[in-house]
């Protein structure tokens, strides 16, 4: 497994939001994250890329410990967050998004032919590569945030809700996405609201409540299993 | 009266105090913008730089725009070590960080009145000053000391040389990212660190070459540094918290200003000019003349 998350705990200071959270994500797979609002799904998703310290647990990456590394540090090991919310810096232009995706050592050499194959992936961020990132709309700046995380040659992407609040069109464009970042061997862990899309396109799946996993499967097993049906789909 | 202001000669001031607040107001700017430090005691740097080449000059005859050197490197230095001493440790605990954001103000003011009264238990208070490439030269109608077109051409090139590594260099890049979106400068993997150790280090280095480049043309004194602090506030203000592009503008802008409302007053109005601008952008546009307010989606 590329990824191994062991029992970690963690959270905003003294306010735990993980307790003990072991999962694990492989190379060439969709890995979804399932749960509620305020499950911990955005907490894990950031402790995993070293924006959140670790309280408890272990988290190895390509065989390496690296729960107490920096961010950057983890980026540079080939970990990528596409963060809730996108995060894109509006004042700099879509460019210099694209080319701060690939300010870790590992990414920086070729990074021009990178951009130009994230422009051929989003033909919308090529038209729009002078613009500010903040005048862009919310799913161009998804395919932003999402080419961002790309241009840092990730081994390990981790997406957290990319379709919230998106066209049905731009939902699309997301999932193609998704696919084709497992076709390139990419492991992906994704956290996705709409419970039945992610199903579909993952190969496992974590249901993830008060900060704990509750079940674990398969996708299409789980899509079968009686708590996810009731949770989420609200039938028996 | 029309005539004085049409001449060259107010144009030349007017543009050779633009590039002094761009130069000091562009440190000021990234220290803030990088790590939410105000310094206040930014002014006193330039002071510091202005006694070091005047010592330099006056008791080892290092001519002054070799001195540039001398200054640049010791800013620099005092900008890591300040780095690594005071603020690295303070920063890497959250809760200290919001903190230090409140007090900032009070220990860099602090600090600031300590520089001064040591510099002038050093130095005793009297304005020094030196001669250096006093000869005129002639551009066009405009007739200046080759002292003073020395200092401005080189506050111009390093302003210049400052914003092109802020554009192309991968640390440039990685210091403006921070400025922009710090979250969003640890997800993509900027070195937090490094960028805000650089950010100190660009800052003091280029306040003491202000230093030596206003030593070239004015005397030097303990409390010269306050009143540029102040106008590099007023610039940091106008042209935007943590905007680069606006601090150049509107440090020509208020060099401009200061230098036209002067010739058309008189000098004891240019302390009214600077801090009525100062309070009239901050109650009419607070966000900066150039400024805009962050769009979120």
């Amino acid at each position: 497994m590329l990824l191994e998350v062991e029992d970690l705990a963690g959270g905003y200071g003294a306010a735990r939001v993980l307790h003990g959270v072991t999962l694990a994500a492989a190379r060439g797979a969709v890995t979804a994250l399932l749960g509620a609002n305020g499950a911990g799904k955005t907490t894990l998703m950031r402790t995993l890329a070293g924006l959140l310290p670790a309280a408890g647990g272990a988290i190895r990456f390509a065989g390496a410990e690296v729960t107490a590394l920096p961010a950057a540090a983890r980026v540079e090991r080939g970990i990528a967050l596409v963060p809730e919310g996108r995060l894109v810096f509006p004042a700099l232009s879509v460019a210099e998004n694209l080319r701060l995706g690939a300010i870790a050592p590992r990414a920086r050499a070729g990074w021009r032919t990178r951009a130009d194959e994230m422009y051929a992936l989003f033909p919308r961020l090529r038209e729009r590569a002078r613009q500010p990132a903040g005048a862009l709309s919310g799913g161009e700046q998804q395919m932003l945030a999402i080419a961002r995380g790309l241009m840092s040659r990730p081994d390990l992407v981790l997406l957290d809700e990319p379709t919230l609040g998106l066209a049905p069109a731009m939902v699309r464009v997301v999932f193609d996405t998704i696919e084709r970042m497992r076709a390139l061997g990419l492991a992906v862990l994704l956290a996705e609201q709409d419970v039945r899309r992610a199903l579909q396109a993952a190969d496992a799946a974590y249901v993830i409540e008060h900060g704990r996993v509750i079940a674990a499967g398969r996708g299409a097993d789980l899509a079968a299993d009686a708590r996810v049906r009731r949770a989420y789909f609200g039938v028996d | 009266m029309l005539e004085t202001l049409a001449a060259g000669q107010l144009l030349f001031a007017a543009l050779a105090l633009g590039a002094l607040y761009a130069l000091v107001a562009l440190g000021l700017n990234l220290v803030y913008g990088t790590m939410r430090l105000l310094n206040v005691a930014h002014g006193d740097l330039v002071m510091l730089g202005g006694y070091a080449t005047y010592w330099a000059f006056a008791a080892a005859g290092i001519p002054p725009l070799a001195a540039v050197l001398l200054t640049a490197s010791g800013g620099a230095a005092l900008g890591a070590g300040a780095y690594r001493g005071l603020f690295r440790r303070l920063l890497a605990a959250p809760r200290a960080t919001a903190r230090i954001e409140a007090n900032s103000l009070l220990a860099f003011f602090g600090l600031s009145v300590i520089v001064q009264n040591l510099a002038a238990l050093a130095f005793t208070a009297t304005p020094r000053g030196y001669e250096y490439l006093s000869g005129v030269v002639r551009i066009g109608e405009v007739a200046v000391t080759g002292g003073r077109l020395a200092a401005v051409a080189l506050a111009l090139a390093l302003c210049a040389a400052v914003l092109a590594f802020l554009r192309r260099h991968v640390l440039g890049l990685a210091m403006r990212a921070l400025v922009e979106q710090r979250e969003a400068a640890a997800v993509v993997g900027v070195d937090i660190d490094r960028a805000q150790r650089a950010s100190f280090v660009l800052g003091f280095g280029t306040a003491a070459v202000a230093g030596t480049l206003l030593s070239m043309t004015e005397q030097v004194s303990p409390f010269m540094g306050f009143p540029i602090t102040i106008a590099a506030f007023v610039v940091v203000i106008m042209g935007g918290l943590g905007r680069i592009e606006g601090t150049l503008a509107a440090a020509f802008l208020l060099g401009a200003i200061e230098t036209y409302g002067v010739a058309l007053t008189s000098p004891t109005y240019r302390s009214i000019l600077v801090y009525g601008l100062f309070v009239t952008v901050l109650l009419v546009r607070p966000q900066g003349l150039l400024g805009r307010r962050a769009i979120v989606r």
